[in-house]
Formats: C-alpha cells, sequence, structure tokens
C-alpha cells in the first residue's frame, strides 16, 4: 500500500532528521513505530502526512503521494498529532465534521450530521458534541480527534501517540477501536512508547534511532533483537502468567554515553 | 447569526440615513428623500446630499466593512485574537504606498494601486521573516509585523519632512480621514474592496480548518499553501481599498471582529458577514460623532478613542473569567 524509499527530511540547521528510511507498509498493516525521544518518529508521521517537505518518494498504491490532490490524499490517510489543543471554539460537532472535508462542497455543505453523531458515540463522546473544543481535558480532545478521524474514513491512519492523554479504560477502548479499524481493512501506524500494547496492537514494528530506520519485523522478533537492545539500552523479559497471557519487562543495562543518563 | 446581521443591516440604514441629515447644514428626512428623488445638482440641497454626504457615508461603510473584514481574516490565519491589518504591518505598506502618490502627486486613481502595491511588499517582507514556508509560527508573523510597521512608519515621518505643500494632507491622511471622500475614490476602492471579499468568501470554510492548525488542516484535504495565499491577499486588498480612501483608520479590524465572534463563533461563514456589517456600522457611527465636533475631527481619534477602552475592558473580563 504505502512504499517509503530513500526518504530523508532536514530541517533548517539541523540536517539528517530522517535518513534514507525505505520501507513498506502493507495493507491491512498494524504497525508500531518505536524509538528513543528525538529518534524521528513523529517527523516521519508528519512527512507522510504531507506536513513536511522531504527528499526520496512516497507512494500510495504505486501513486507518488505528492503528485495528488489535497483530497485525494485525505480520502487515503489521516493524521492525528500529539499536541491536539485548539485555539479556536468551534463546537465539537463542527469540528468532527471538519474531518468529512475532502467530501464536502467549496461552502462546506453536504456533509452527514448523523455520521457525526454516529463517530461522536463510537468513541464515547456523544454528550461532548455542543460542548466547545477549547473547553475539553486533553482526554476529551483525544477522543473528538479520533471521532473526526473516524468521520474522515480514510484508508490509513496516522497515528502519534495516540493513548498519551487517556486513563487506563479509555486506553483499553482504544485498543478494542483498532481492532475493529484492523477488522475493517484499515491500516494504522502509531507511534507508540508502550511496548507491551505495541505487542497487543502490532503486527510489525519498525524501531528508529538518529532519523534511520533500523530494525523491523514482528514484535516478538524485534524486541529480542540485539538492535533492539543496543538502541534502548535494555534487555526484553517476557514474564508468563498462568492463564496464557504474558508480559514484557524491560531490564536496564549499563548505559554506554553518559549522555544517555536522565 | 441572522438577528445579529438584521440588526446590523437596520443599524447601517438608520445611520446612513442619520448621516445625510446631520451635519452643518441640517437636512429633514423629507429633505433628503426630496435630494434623493431629484438626483445630482439639483440645488442646495441635492448638492450637499449628493456631492458632499452620501459619497462619504458610503466611503465610511466600505472603509469599515474592509478593515472589519481584514482583521476576521488575519484573526483566522494567525489563530489570535490579536492580529489586525496594523500588528501585520499591512496597513502600514499601504499607508507608505498611498503617502508616495500623494507626495509624487499621482492622480487619485493610483491611490489603491500604490496601497495596495505597498501593503503586498510589506505582507511579504513580514512572510518572509516569519519564515512562513515552515510552517505558520504566530509569535515571529506577528513580531515582523510590528518591527516592519515601525520601519515603515518612519518612512511615512520621512515623507511628511519632505511633503512641503503635501503636509497638511498627509497628516489627516495618517490620523485617518473621511472628508476627502469622493465618488471617483469610492469607484477605485470598491474594485479591491470586492475582490478582496470574494476572495475571503471563497475560502471561508478552508479557512475554518486552517483557524484550527495546519496539522488538523492538510490531512483533512485543504490545499494549505493555496487558502494562506490567497486569505493574505484578500486581506491585502480590503487594507489597500481601506488606506488608499481614508488612510490609517486604527482599531476597526481589531475590535469589530473580536466582538462579532462573541456573537457567532469562530465559524468564518457566519463571521464574515457579520464583521462586514458591523464594520461598516461601527465606522459609519464614528463618522457621525466626528460631525457632531465644533472642529473637522479625523474619524481615526474617534475609533481609537471607542476601540481601546473597549479592548482594554474585555482583557480586564477575560482575565477576572481566567482567575473565577
Amino acid at each position: 500500500m504505502l512504499e517509503l524509499r530513500d526518504l530523508s527530511l532536514d530541517y533548517p540547521g539541523r540536517a539528517g532528521v530522517l535518513r534514507s528510511i525505505t520501507a513498506s507498509w502493507p495493507r491491512g498493516e498494524v504497525v508500531g513505530l518505536l524509538g528513543p525521544n528525538g529518534s524521528g518518529k513523529s517527523t516521519l508521521l508528519r512527512a507522510i502526512a504531507g506536513l513536511l517537505p522531504y527528499k526520496g518518494s512516497l507512494r500510495f498504491d504505486d501513486q507518488e503521494l505528492v503528485a495528488q490532490t489535497p483530497a485525494w490524499r485525505a480520502a487515503r490517510l489521516s493524521y492525528l498529532p500529539q499536541q491536539l489543543g485548539f485555539q479556536q471554539a468551534f463546537s465539537v460537532s463542527e469540528v468532527v465534521m471538519m474531518g468529512q472535508f475532502h467530501r464536502l462542497d467549496r461552502w462546506g455543505a453536504g456533509g452527514s450530521r448523523e455520521l457525526v453523531g454516529q463517530c461522536l458515540e463510537r468513541v464515547g463522546a456523544g454528550h461532548l458534541a455542543t460542548r466547545s473544543v477549547t473547553t475539553l481535558s486533553g482526554g476529551e480532545l483525544q477522543r473528538v480527534r479520533l471521532a473526526q478521524a473516524l468521520a474522515q474514513d480514510a484508508e490509513a491512519w496516522l497515528l502519534d501517540e495516540p493513548t498519551s492523554a487517556l486513563d487506563l479504560h479509555q486506553q483499553l477502548e482504544l485498543v478494542d477501536l483498532f481492532g475493529e479499524l484492523r477488522a475493517g481493512g484499515k491500516s494504522l501506524l502509531l507511534v507508540l512508547h508502550d511496548l507491551n500494547l505495541a505487542r497487543r496492537l502490532c503486527s510489525q514494528v519498525w524501531v528508529m534511532d538518529s532519523g534511520q530506520l533500523l530494525a523491523r519485523g514482528t514484535p516478538d522478533e524485534v524486541f529480542a533483537s540485539s538492535e533492539f537492545e543496543r538502541i534502548f539500552q535494555v534487555k526484553m523479559e517476557v514474564f508468563h502468567s498462568g492463564d496464557g497471557d504474558s508480559v514484557l519487562w524491560p531490564k536496564k543495562l549499563t548505559l554506554s554515553k553518559s549522555s544517555d543518563t536522565l | 447569526m441572522r438577528n445579529w446581521l438584521a440588526l446590523g443591516c437596520i443599524a447601517l440604514i438608520a445611520l446612513l440615513l442619520l448621516g445625510l441629515c446631520t451635519g452643518s447644514y441640517p437636512l429633514s428626512l423629507v429633505q433628503v428623500w426630496e435630494a434623493l428623488r431629484q438626483g445630482p445638482n439639483q440645488g442646495a440641497q441635492s448638492v450637499v446630499v449628493w456631492q458632499l454626504r452620501l459619497p462619504r457615508l458610503l466611503q465610511a461603510g466600505l472603509v469599515g466593512a474592509a478593515l472589519s473584514a481584514a482583521g476576521a481574516a488575519f484573526q483566522s490565519l494567525l489563530r489570535s485574537p490579536l492580529a489586525d491589518p496594523y500588528l501585520t504591518g499591512t496597513s502600514a505598506g499601504a499607508s507608505l504606498g498611498t503617502a508616495l502618490a500623494v507626495v509624487f502627486g499621482l492622480a487619485m486613481g493610483w491611490y489603491p494601486v500604490c496601497a495596495f502595491a505597498g501593503a503586498l511588499g510589506s505582507v511579504l517582507l513580514v512572510t518572509r521573516l516569519a519564515r512562513m514556508q515552515q510552517g505558520l509560527r504566530l509569535e515571529d508573523f506577528l513580531l515582523a509585523g510590528v518591527m516592519v510597521s515601525t520601519l515603515l512608519g518612519s518612512l511615512v515621518s520621512l515623507l511628511m519632512v519632505l511633503a512641503g505643500r503635501e503636509l497638511a494632507r498627509l497628516v489627516f491622511f495618517l490620523l485617518g480621514d473621511l472628508s476627502g471622500s469622493s465618488w471617483p475614490m469610492l469607484g477605485w476602492c470598491l474594485v479591491p474592496f470586492l475582490m478582496g471579499v470574494i476572495l475571503l468568501v471563497w475560502n471561508a470554510y478552508p479557512l475554518n480548518l486552517l483557524s484550527l492548525g495546519e496539522d488538523m488542516a492538510a490531512p483533512a484535504g485543504v490545499a494549505v499553501e493555496r487558502v494562506k495565499m490567497q486569505v493574505l491577499l484578500a486581506a491585502t486588498l480590503l487594507t489597500a481599498a481601506a488606506v488608499a480612501s481614508s488612510g490609517l483608520v486604527g482599531f476597526v479590524g481589531l475590535v469589530i471582529p473580536h466582538l462579532c465572534r462573541l456573537w457567532v463563533g469562530p465559524d468564518m461563514r457566519k463571521l464574515l458577514p457579520l464583521a462586514l456589517v458591523w464594520g461598516g456600522v461601527f465606522l459609519l457611527g464614528c463618522d457621525w460623532l466626528t460631525r457632531l465636533a465644533p472642529h473637522d475631527l479625523p474619524v481615526g481619534v474617534v475609533t481609537a478613542l471607542l476601540g481601546a477602552p473597549w479592548f482594554l475592558w474585555q482583557l480586564h473580563s477575560q482575565q477576572k473569567k481566567r482567575l473565577c
């Protein structure tokens, strides 16, 4: 579905933020993007979302993304950023309606109010419909943005730390939602820090460090690899529970660089 | 929204009629109606109504509407209630362009062209300084706007020193003045005004998404760079139309969109018509007040005297709300 070929990106005064990334994101796959802070995960997501200029090639179903119209892209890729704050006092339903922008006419008419209500109900935010988005908490904002992405109904979702503002119960609901999306044929690329969540959700994980994509594979393969240990300076141990489930527990290795200390 | 719009239209008509009746040569509504019916140049009353008052009132309405719509556009685009044609340096660019046209004795038809060239130059400079192509940074844009505004303002002051015979005209121009209104000037300024309004109406809904941030607008399908450029162009045209005809009239572009946003929210499809109508109402009201004064008073003085305390009061109530 999405082919990344030699993808590189520089910021003014900072070269090599992304360095020659080549990878393939197959349709229907849930991919977890892992890596230390500053490794380029969010930048990679923003580049794929069309928010940053890059060198190299990004092809969606064999079509070069930069050559397509914004509406074509919006039907295929939606993006949920890490920072969710709003400064304009639109109502929650107005913001969710904006998710349908690529299907609306120039004046914003032709959207389905019923769909807006359904999307809000799906993320448990139906009661927020008339609230102003400037008055919402972080968790509520996260759910509103998820409802907006549902209304956009793109084929592939780019999500930057989608669980960061949610409490435990909401995180579990989100896991269910992602499961449903995957069953419905959607593809997800998630920036995550929680390895157990990645193991539970993802069919493959990509590990980045210093702007490079250094490891790819199934979660268990990658977490057991020496490359993973080197990047995170941890060794993963698996603990099995009685009911056949298991959890990962990271064990800190000796730090190789003084700059790696907190 | 409809109630506020209807109320604004009623106020607009009432102020137009009031303005036609008021002045050093008072007229009754019946006399005004007679003069309007007779047509231009049919006696003293007809001259007062057709040649003096009507172009001035229409000019006031147009300038108020233009500045208010430009302010609404800047505030949505930059996601800041502080943004207006002044703070972004657009007015200063337009005033330098018009001042140059005045000093070099160009025909009146060149004023909007020079104002637009100055405003566009200023916007491009501010945009360049704020590195807008790397994402729109509000703080950088406003800081660059203030600095460019100061620089261009000093160039206008320099022109005033060199102005000679045109000095008095330039001084009034800088204070914001409607006394030089005429039908030809109204016609010249109507062109950029209409172009600006059409561009803003065309971009009203995409601007709603853009006002929530580029991270949200672009992935939702908005052609971000094109919308940004068209909205900036529209705001520049509107500012040029206002400044070329009446000089520097402050606070309309800041206060009126802010007030309208409190009434109908940030949706540009509702905010824009309201800002246009109430901008016209505000400036017609201010112009009416200047004509009550014993001396000819520039309208910019009245807009500042009313606008600045209102804005400070708003700031104070918002601070109080936050504390509660």
